[in-house]
């Protein structure tokens, strides 16, 4: 029940409850020419013309109505509003007008009604600057919850996609979906993600990425422990292959779990065109992935601990080049890999029309000057921005490659060869003994999965892949009847 | 304990058969024998394939009962510690051979100079820390690596046999049997991989083609190994001594692109791998063995022991490779070689026995229940 009935003590508990904030709007007017009532909303949260039209307009037509009848008769007869709730709690009032809802009360009644109206200004469906298709579908996820589950829901014609909503938040109260298809997914991962939600405390969600530090299980990792996209193609076709999906409001960035690795080297743009390309893409953005990684390491090492390892001609090549560089190979590839960095971060954040100017800057003055001065060498610098380019092959998995590729640069450069091979058992040791929410995080290589196969390097056809990969657990595994 | 699958122990398996019998045996077997590398193999294999053949059908047939629990059965609770130090210490000696291999391997093929020193100390942490996550993550990195060893081995074999001469092979046994046979005796220590086998008891899932998948991989690494023997000869001859670095060496042999590419530089990275999984690999047996003896839980304390002892006795100056051959051909190690198939062997009288057990059991169920029914007519 609402503090009172009376009108007046209504208005100044939701005033009060509100901070007497500058756009709290408290509307008063007759109904019926004798009953008083109120409409509460914040006015930058709400669509004014809807109001003025659809709301008080329409009560203040009302003509002969028992006062006893009231609320009854407006709830009933005169709101056209499809998500009208009856409010009992003021808290609970409170926090509908704080996401856009107008709350009506009105004198004699302790309950309250509640409209809602959002009528904030929202980004069009786009298509997601980072993950741009030549081929597919070019819609992308938005910062409202309601379009991006629209988007969802238009793909997955089933009651079997199933929506669990929950608020996170002490101040920012943000819904969180998590969607899963009920027929497909394995239970005990919808458990585990709810439990963990609902262990969040914290004073606010800003993006989905707070969500997913609470959601992966090693938090000293330096690995991503859950998938994302702004694609709905990309998340539907996740959802069907078992996975759970989870949507934050205000975030256009959607969470996926379990994940597993090769999800990196999986481009949505593989699924559209032709097999034989797919399988011949994915195996260049995987050559392109080694290179990144052990490139710098390999050439640190072979310069500094198996110089017999080149081509006596290539070597040759090489003592040339590096001949009169003050820097020792490591420090100079370290120098080359922290410049290429700072002028890549520059560029991010740098304004547009700035853009070219630091391309200028950095790729021909800074570049060219470096090899000329007999600063750096052409091959440092080759080798370096080979590899800082490749890296982006897999563009998920930049930030975890870029910390890879300096730890093999820096046992290259200890150990040589060995040094590189023991951080690559180390790493794969380390990732082999993870399991992501029970999918192993290597399948379908370690262990072997031969399902998970059918879309790893090599892809199969659509067609032919008629089992979800077993990698991720289902409680489904068929996928063409 | 996170229990392995039978392809991930048969992976596991063909790289610890594999690992240290492609560096310096084929040299080593060819001191004693001559041409007969491959013929030695050939016998030491036969004689590992027996006491494979019943750790495996045990293995089927218990799933679930890991050594400790056959060995206490078998034998009682003091034998069992006594046996499982013994094989403890025989893991503990192979492991501290791999160490000297991968040094001389290093040094033989990749670097001008190790420090071994220095070098060892990431070795023993990464390894160390490799084997604290345990068997299942050794055995999932095997499965990662395996299509790219069984790729460099085919490129080393295929590289060997373009300057193979097949006569150099022939004839066999020229030098008789009782050289070939001395020289299986003395290696069989570093042959006898197929222990590693006991330590998988009760460790891997049970599944209907278990022994099947796990006998695959061991047979392909024996075949393997017999094949690469076969052709280091036939390229090597009288030269297979001084090649004390088999999978490096062979790889080498590669005419007309050196100039561009040196494919043994592939082959030699790809095998510190495997030794470098090996070597996890006994330093699990050598934990487990010592955790088992001593009636500990998963101790990190033990692996930090291992691997000090490990460093030390590897380091010691004077333990350089000719005396570590000296050593590893005396007869102490030769009993060794041959005692640690004791227990496997006995495991087939112990097969035998629970059989009769069983049906003793079931006898006296039949039995016990004839008896219940008789009572309830009367």
């Amino acid at each position: 029940m609402l503090n009172s009935k009376k009108l007046e003590i209504n208005k100044i508990v939701f005033s009060n409850g509100l901070n007497n904030c500058p756009d709290l709007i408290m509307r008063e007017f007759k109904i019926c020419k004798k009953i008083s009532a109120c409409l509460v909303y914040l006015n930058t949260l709400v669509d004014a013309d809807y109001i003025n039209r659809d709301i008080i307009s329409k009560i203040l037509d009302l003509k002969d109505v028992k006062k006893k009848d009231i609320f009854k008769y407006i709830k009933e007869n005169v709101i056209s509003n499809s998500e009208l709730k009856v409010v009992e709690l003021e808290s609970h009032a409170i926090d509908l007008i704080l996401t856009g809802n107008a709350i009506l009360l009105i004198d004699g009644e302790d309950k309250a009604i509640a409209l809602s109206i959002q009528g904030w200004k929202l980004r069009p469906i786009q298509e997601p600057p980072n993950s741009v298709a030549i081929k597919g579908p070019r819609e992308g996820f938005t910062e409202d919850i309601k379009i991006n589950i629209s988007l969802l829901r238009r793909r997955l014609v089933t009651p079997d996609l199933y929506i669990e909503e929950k608020t996170v938040g002490k101040y920012t109260k943000t819904k969180i979906c998590v969607c899963y298809i009920n027929t497909i997914v394995d239970k005990e991962i919808v458990k585990e993600i709810n439990k963990k939600l609902n262990e969040i405390s914290i004073d606010g969600i800003i993006d989905s990425a707070y969500i997913q530090e609470f959601l992966e299980p090693l938090n000293d990792s330096i690995f991503k422990q859950s998938g994302s996209s702004e694609r709905p193609d990309v998340i539907t076709s996740r959802l069907l292959e078992g996975r759970v999906a989870i949507l934050v409001d205000g975030s256009p960035v959607v969470i996926t779990i379990p994940f597993v690795l090769i999800e990196d080297f999986q481009n949505p743009e593989d699924y559209y065109g032709k097999t034989a390309r797919a399988i011949f893409v994915r195996s260049i953005r995987f050559i392109g992935i080694m290179f990144s990684l052990f490139l710098p390491g390999i050439y640190v090492s072979v310069l500094l601990y198996h110089y017999r390892v080149i081509p006596l001609r290539l070597l040759i090549t090489i003592a040339n080049a590096i001949e009169g560089i003050p820097m020792t190979p490591v420090i100079e590839t370290f120098f080359i890999i922290i410049l290429f960095e700072i002028l890549y971060e520059a560029s991010l954040r740098m304004p547009k029309y700035l853009g070219m100017a630091l391309s200028i800057v950095g790729g021909i003055i800074i570049g060219d000057m470096a090899i000329k001065s007999g600063i750096v060498s052409p091959p440092a610098l080759i080798v370096v921005a080979l590899s800082g380019l490749t890296i982006y092959t897999a563009p998920d998995a930049a930030p975890q490659l870029f910390i890879m590729r300096i730890g093999f640069t820096i046992m290259g450069a200890m150990l040589g060869f060995l040094g590189i091979v023991l951080g690559i058992v180390f790493v794969l040791a380390r990732l082999s003994n993870f399991d992501s929410y029970g999918a192993a995080y290597l399948g379908p290589w370690a262990p072997n999965i031969p399902s998970g196969k059918n879309d790893a390097i090599v892809k199969a056809k659509t067609k032919n892949m008629s089992e979800r990969p077993e990698s991720i657990p289902n409680i489904n595994n068929v996928r063409t009847e | 304990m996170k229990k392995i699958t039978a392809g991930q122990a048969g992976v596991l398996m063909f790289l610890s058969f594999c690992s240290s019998k492609f560096l310096t045996m084929p040299s080593a077997i060819s001191a004693m024998v001559g041409r007969d590398i491959w013929v030695v193999a050939t016998f030491a294999f036969i004689l590992e394939t027996i006491p494979i053949y019943f750790i495996l059908k045990f293995m089927q047939k218990y799933p679930d009962k890991n050594l400790k629990q056959v060995l206490e059965k078998m034998t009682g609770k003091i034998l069992t510690k006594i046996i499982i130090i013994f094989y403890a210490i025989t893991f503990f000696i192979k492991l501290v051979i791999l160490s000297k291999e991968i040094h001389n391997f290093l040094i033989d093929a990749l670097y001008d100079r190790v420090t071994w020193d220095l070098y060892l100390i990431p070795v023993l942490l990464i390894m160390g820390y490799v084997t604290f996550l345990g068997l299942r993550s050794i055995c999932r990195t095997s499965q990662i690596f395996i299509y790219v060893i069984v790729f460099a081995l085919i490129v080393a074999c295929s590289i060997g046999l373009m300057s193979a001469d097949i006569t150099n092979t022939l004839p066999i046994m020229q030098n008789g049997f009782g050289v070939v046979f001395h020289g299986t005796i003395k290696h069989l220590f570093n042959f006898s991989d197929s222990i590693i086998l006991l330590i998988f008891l009760g460790n891997v899932k049970p599944e209907p083609k278990m022994a099947k998948k796990i006998g695959f991989g061991i047979g392909s690494a024996m075949i393997i190994t017999i094949i690469f023997y076969i052709i280091f000869n036939a390229v090597y001859d009288n030269l297979s001594l001084g090649n004390r670095q088999g999978i490096a060496n062979i790889a080498q042999f590669i005419p007309n692109i050196s100039s561009v590419l040196r494919l043994d530089w592939f082959t030699t990275i790809i095998w510190i791998v495997v030794v470098l999984l090996k070597f996890s690999t006994l330093m699990y047996c050598v934990y487990v063995c010592l955790l088992d003896s001593f009636g500990l839980k998963n101790n990190g304390y033990v692996l930090i022991g291992i691997g000090v002892a490990v460093y030390l006795i590897s380091i010691i100056p004077t333990l350089n490779i000719e005396l570590t051959a000296k050593i590893f051909y005396s007869t102490p190690f030769t009993i060794m070689g041959l005692v640690q198939y004791v227990i496997p062997y006995a495991f087939s009288i112990f097969l035998i026995i629970m059989k009769k057990d069983q049906k003793k059991l079931k006898r006296n169920k039949i039995n016990g229940l004839l008896i219940s029914e008789a009572c309830k007519n009367v």
